[in-house]
């Protein structure tokens, strides 16, 4: 029970860390992004521009507690042998969600110093 | 199937969706080298007040910005004397195959939607208003004595940009209710 809810809490972070960092970079990408999110999507990953720079710290904030969660020496629970450990789906979901993290970041800075240059983004 | 092998799907992916992400063809009139249909689309209108979104189909807020203009300027305005046209520029990575699904954004009849694949307009706009960034997103009002004569269109009477703030550009953000207004405005200002 406990590590299945260590798991859920390491996953959930991670997972969310990976939606908001997409987010926050998604509605800089031009056709891709219409082609995953469709015209809808787009219009409402417009809407969360404004706020790019808070979701892009909160799941940092969410990515550090995963990751703190997933990789913390495990204690030994009650009638366990030994401790138990994250699995290793949830700690690869966490790197993955790291990758998008400063996918999106990078993204976000080229587009910055590209567009504002009046240059081609992806 | 391994795990790199599960990875490597992922741009797979990614590519199917660019390629299947083509929407369903909404109606628009490809602009040829003079933006001749739109020419004299604007010119049979002088008399009446324009309103011309350029825009790209590819930019999330020009997207919002057509979308709130449809919902809260075309819809509030029930005047024949407004037209609308709506000017998809290949900015931002669109291509002409992005604006057929983009094109349902404006539902309005009053409206008629063209692809700028030749960049008359785009080239032109970006010229005259210096805009900086790779998006479009600005919505120009015409007065109706406003007529295109060269080759370049006319200078707005007023004009909001959807970018302002982002690019640092300088003219007023689009506010759909306020660029409502405005129309109203003119069009009050023409029946006098």
């Amino acid at each position: 029970m406990t590590k299945r809810l260590l798991q859920a809490s390491s996953l959930l972070g991670g997972a969310a860390a990976a939606v908001t960092s997409a987010a926050a970079s998604i509605c800089c990408i031009g056709p891709l992004a219409i082609a995953l999110l469709g015209v809808n999507g787009a219009i409402l990953a417009a809407a969360f521009k404004p706020y790019r720079v808070y979701l892009l710290s909160g799941s940092l904030i969410l990515l550090a507690g995963a990751f703190w969660s997933a990789y913390r020496p495990a204690p030994v629970r009650n009638g366990a042998a030994c401790p138990v450990p994250t699995g290793r789906w949830t700690r690869l979901v966490l790197w993955v969600a790291l990758g998008l993290w400063i996918g999106a970041v990078v993204i976000q800075y080229l587009a910055n110093r590209l567009w504002l240059k009046g240059g081609v983004i992806l | 199937m391994t795990l790199v092998t599960k990875l490597g799907l992922i741009p797979v992916g990614l590519v199917l969706a660019l390629k299947l992400g083509v929407g369903p063809g909404g109606t628009f009139i490809a602009l040829d080298g003079a933006a001749q249909p739109l020419k004299n689309a604007f010119n049979a209108d002088a008399g009446k007040v324009r309103l011309l979104m350029y825009v790209s189909p590819t930019c999330g807020e020009c997207l919002r910005g057509a979308k709130q203009s449809q919902k809260d300027v075309l819809g509030t305005i029930d005047d024949a004397n407004l037209r609308i046209y709506i000017v998809w520029a290949p900015k931002n990575g669109g291509r002409q195959q992005d604006v057929g699904r983009v094109t349902q954004i404006v539902t309005d009849p009053r409206a008629a939607q063209y692809w700028d694949g030749h960049r008359v307009l785009t080239d032109a706009y970006d010229r005259m208003l210096a805009l900086s960034g790779p998006c479009a997103g600005i919505f120009m009002l015409y007065g109706p004595q406003a007529r295109w004569n060269g080759t370049a269109p006319p200078r707005a009477d007023y004009l909001e940009d959807a970018h302002a703030h982002e690019f640092n550009r300088p003219y007023p953000q689009y506010d759909a209710h306020r660029l409502a207004d405005k129309a109203r405005e003119m069009l009050n200002t023409r029946s006098k």
